[in-house]
């Protein structure tokens, strides 16, 4: 419901996940990449979903449209748009109808990700006949033309008409991004997920299509789900953000508050090992220890092995999402006061630094 | 480089190497050991009969001057003369062209339009029984060469079932009858490369399948069937036909047994009869043809891939 | 970009844990072990792996192994179907079939293996030349053997047999000719793909000279898919073989061939099948062996990424 002055209201749902669990089958033993993760975005928010390779958050971005591998299945949960779609629960020829035009998704390698043997403008036209629900007739077939020109237009693309009749690979890696996402706005979706779509390109490239984000968002009132594993590109577009590790949300909230005074000893460690100018001279800060496998049972905070804050607690009890200082959720025990945590010491306001190499 | 100068130098190409393949042909008869003349004669031949040997087999001149004038003769459609009738070699090829050439023919065309299929239908639902049954058949055939095949049907058919002619290819002036009579001769030809497309009409269709483009189509709400007979196969067939050039030559080479087993005519047939009575020229001429059907069919199975393919039109690799 | 996560093995001190309790690297018996643990792994490599040492095991021992002569006429027991005596029956002269089979496997093996090999050898030099040393070099080795490609193997076998007459050496000597560009372009690629490597690079740097590098750097490196090319082309030049023989172009008779066996089957195919069928089958047997043990060949020397799946619409 929006409020009476047109601006999005707290409470307009556009995405909201439950209890997602995921599993990968392999080789007869099951993964459980995301053990039941909960995610709620608004409209007109920029979220960044952030973290390493191994954390689930391309498990999560491609659950959410069940774009999962063969090998990979949603186990439980659910997956409601606009609070009223159980994308989970729907069927084939609804979930296809849906993908593109609620919800769309642009992804990391614009290369492989276009068909290198059709022409860009068959497959930016492709996309709309595939939902206009029927036979089409040839003035529609202009209709589609004209649209998919403009789109080209609209992301920054200079002679769209050329660009219509080109391969995907004679174009540079920004403009296919470019293009994937004119694709995606075809049919004016109101939730966009971004799954890495900048890591395959140059910084230059990098920050002209964040503009391009930024803009669109703005035009289109969009919603944006982006996930990436850079932390710089999240402070940039972000307005709030959501870090997970091993399948987990580790913590989330507002951007500038969560980057100003993290509250999980991950996140802090995150942006400790982020080279800015200030470190000059000194070793980069890192993460020791990898990250676990997810194969079987879990037991205690799957942070455990590799946090320098640990205690026995950590080890055997899990942790639960509580709102603390500029958090909305972190799931940590040092931040739970009702948690057998020793707190002896340590001010529930510090912010934990990471540890420094050896 | 663009398309139109890409076809040209495989044009050029194809003709050196169809210069080359006649070279190695004209100075092939130097190769026979002893004397040729009782090669062809045996060991009582008359003195005359020994000059217009050697003047037609070209063994009275030097080997520049032989290969330039085999080669002027054959682009003039002079294949020289069969020793043992003298009729003209080309007259005799000719004839003997259609009914080998319609074999091999379809031969490859039951290949396509059986094995594509097969192949689709294994990668829809891989891991499944059909994919397992087609998987199992295509491994059989494919183990088995033309002739072998070609005998067991055979035995199958004509021994016992009496369903299909297995002698001839027909009596002339009944298109009927000579469709009857290719049945099992272009079945036992192709059975072997039913199996091969099949199985890598699979294959590519597996690794299409799980491309990126095929899930940004998904992504997006492409139908099912538009993305599998669209997008997937298009990429995926595209190998299939580079390979139908390569097929043309195998199916070509083992027409010949086939064409002895079910006693059709043709240029196998022909050849067989001349290996018997060591008539040189024909063998000579009838590996030319054949090569030059080969070349032929490669060049354009070559053309019509990349008409299929962009980004190897352009000159592009895939990584760029 | 953001450097997250460490890849070092520790227990979140932060310090190096050095193990210097390393095992010394495997020995060649215990590669070789492996290796052969490998290649038996799946039921297809098992398989093709026992077809073939069984087919060598017939091949050297045939005479020892077979219950009769190859030449063993019987005028009174011609024709004849699978029996005591007889364990797969007699042909037209009343040779028994199983023993020509067993004495025929010999032949198959004596012609093909040599004649691969021998094109894989030549094959090699000639890409090795062609693909390294390049330019006017390369041209002819290309032309060459897209000259020699232009025929079907029979085909070209048929017309080097008819000029220089059949026998076992001219056999292995054309069927050689016949599958060597094959090698000679497949050798070509992998010379032209490994050239570009670092440590060619840094060899040329140094002063090798391009013999030793192409002999000490490059071959090593590109043996292992032209030995897998080698057991795949076994059977097909086992095949050419047989064609040839059942041409009337092989070995003489009463040499048992499979081919030559297969030729007279054909010729009392009417009256008694026993010939083509159990030929049929021998053939189709070292066919389906040699190509497991190809592939398992390769799953051992250059494995592959298995489980690749499809996205679900």
């Amino acid at each position: 419901m929006a409020s009476l002055n047109g601006s999005p209201a707290v409470g307009d749902v556009v995405l909201d996940i439950e209890g997602l669990v995921v599993e990968y089958r392999t080789r007869g033993s099951a993964m459980r990449v995301l053990p039941g993760v909960d995610l709620t975005i608004t409209r007109g928010e920029v979220v960044g979903l952030v973290g390493e390779s191994g954390s689930g958050k391309s498990t999560l971005a491609l659950a959410a449209l069940r774009l999962l591998p063969a090998n990979g299945r949603i186990a439980a949960g659910r997956i409601v748009l606009d609070g009223t779609t159980d994308v989970t629960s729907v069927s084939r020829e609804q979930l296809r109808r849906l993908r593109g035009e609620k919800v769309a998704m642009i992804f990391q390698d614009p290369l492989t990700s276009l068909n290198p043997t059709f022409k860009i403008g068959r497959q930016m036209i492709d996309v709309q006949r595939a939902h206009c629900g029927g036979r089409v007739r040839f003035a529609e077939r202009k209709q589609f033309q004209q649209k998919a020109t403009a789109l080209l237009r609209e992301v920054g693309l200079p002679d769209a008409d050329q660009l219509m009749h080109s391969y995907p690979h004679q174009l540079s890696g920004g403009m296919r991004q470019r293009v994937m996402t004119a694709m995606a706005l075809s049919l004016e979706p109101e939730l966009l997920i971004a799954d890495e779509p900048t890591s395959a390109l140059d910084v230059t490239t990098e920050a002209q299509i964040l503009g391009l984000l930024r803009q669109i968002k703005a035009d289109r009132d969009l919603t944006i789900l982006f996930v990436t594993h850079d932390l710089s590109v999240v402070a940039e577009i972000c307005d709030r953000v959501v870090v997970m590790y091993a399948g987990q949300v580790m913590e989330q909230g507002d951007v500038a508050d969560v980057f100003e005074r993290p509250q999980h000893p991950y996140t802090r460690a995150l942006l400790d090992a982020v080279p800015t100018r200030s470190h000059r001279g000194q070793p980069l800060h890192t993460i020791p220890g990898r990250v676990p496998s997810l194969i079987g049972e879990f037991r205690g905070c799957r942070f455990a092995s590799r946090c320098s804050y640990v205690q026995d607690v950590c080890r055997t009890e899990e942790p639960r999402p509580v709102a603390s200082d500029s958090s909305e959720a972190v799931r940590c025990h040092m931040r739970d006061p009702g948690s057998a945590y020793e707190h002896a010491g340590l001010s529930t306001t510090a912010t934990p630094k990471a540890v420094p190499p050896a | 480089m663009t398309l139109a100068r890409y076809l040209a130098r495989r044009v050029v190409t194809a003709c050196v190497v169809v210069l080359i393949v006649m070279a190695f042909l004209a100075i092939l008869d130097r190769l026979i050991p002893g004397n040729p003349v009782t090669y062809v004669f045996g060991p009582h031949a008359n003195p005359a009969l020994i000059a217009q040997v050697q003047r037609e087999m070209g063994l009275d001149v030097s080997i520049p001057v032989q290969i330039y004038e085999y080669i002027f003769n054959a682009l003039h459609g002079n294949l020289g003369t069969n020793f043992v009738t003298n009729q003209s070699v080309s007259s005799l090829v000719m004839q003997n062209l259609q009914y080998t050439v319609v074999l091999a023919v379809t031969g490859l065309a039951l290949a396509v339009v059986v094995g594509v299929p097969l192949g689709i239908l294994a990668a829809t639902k891989p891991g499944g029984i059909v994919d397992r049954v087609v998987g199992i058949i295509s491994i059989s055939v494919i183990t088995l060469p033309p002739f072998v095949v070609g005998l067991l049907l055979i035995l199958v058919f004509a021994v016992h079932l009496h369903l299909f002619p297995v002698i001839g290819a027909g009596a002339p002036g009944q298109p009927a009858d000579d469709v009857a009579h290719l049945v099992l001769p272009s079945v036992a030809l192709a059975l072997g490369w039913i199996g091969y497309i099949a199985r890598l009409v699979r294959s590519n269709m597996l690794e299409v399948l799980t491309s990126n483009y095929v899930r940004t189509a998904h992504a997006l709400g492409i139908r099912r069937s538009k993305v599998f007979f669209q997008y997937a196969l298009k990429n995926a067939a595209a190998p299939v036909v580079a390979i139908l050039g390569v097929g043309l030559g195998t199916l070509l080479g083992g027409a010949i047994f086939i064409e002895v087993i079910f006693d059709r005519p043709g240029l196998g047939t022909l050849a067989y009869n001349a290996i018997a009575s060591r008539n040189f020229p024909i063998v000579q001429g009838t590996a030319l043809i054949i090569a030059v059907l080969v070349i032929v069919a490669n060049l354009l199975a070559d053309i019509t891939y990349r008409l299929l393919d962009a980004r190897i039109q352009l000159g592009q690799s895939a990584g760029t | 970009m953001a450097l997250l996560g460490s890849a070092r093995p520790d227990d979140g001190i932060g310090l190096l844990d050095l193990d210097l309790s390393a095992q010394p690297a495997p020995t060649r018996r215990a590669r070789t072990r492996g290796a052969v643990r490998s290649l038996l792994a799946t039921p297809g490599g098992t398989l093709g792996t026992v077809i073939v040492v069984g087919l060598i095991v017939l091949a050297v021992f045939g005479p020892e192994l077979a219950p009769y002569s190859f030449s063993a006429i019987d005028v009174n027991a011609t024709l004849q179907g699978p029996s005591l005596h007889h364990l797969l029956g007699t042909d037209q002269l009343g040779r028994d079939i199983l023993s020509r089979l067993i004495y025929g496997t010999r032949i198959e093996m004596e012609v093909a293996v040599p004649a691969v090999a021998c094109a894989l050898a030549c094959g090699l030099v000639l890409g090795l030349l062609g693909g390294y040393l390049g330019g006017l070099i390369d041209n002819v080795v290309v032309l060459v053997t897209d000259t020699f490609q232009s025929f079907p193997a029979i085909i070209l076998a048929l017309a080097l047999l008819v000029v220089i007459g059949s026998s076992l050496r001219n056999l292995v000597i054309v069927i050689a000719i016949a599958f060597l560009p094959n090698y000679a372009r497949t050798s070509r690629a992998l010379v032209l793909s490994v050239k570009q490597n670092q440590y060619i690079l840094a060899e040329r740097a140094l002063g090798a000279s391009r013999l030793r590098i192409m002999v000490r750097h490059i071959t090593p490196n590109i043996v292992a898919p032209l030995f897998i090319l080698l057991a795949m082309d076994t059977p097909s030049a086992i095949t050419v073989e047989a064609g040839l023989s059942f041409l009337g172009l092989g070995v003489r008779p009463p040499n048992p061939s499979w081919g030559a066996i297969l030729s007279d089957g054909f010729n009392s195919i009417y009256q008694a099948p026993w010939a083509v069928l159990f030929a049929s089958l021998m053939l189709a047997i070292a066919t389906i062996g040699f190509l497991c043990f190809g592939e398992a060949l390769r799953d051992v020397l250059d494995p592959r990424l298995r489980g690749v799946s499809r996205w679900r619409a």
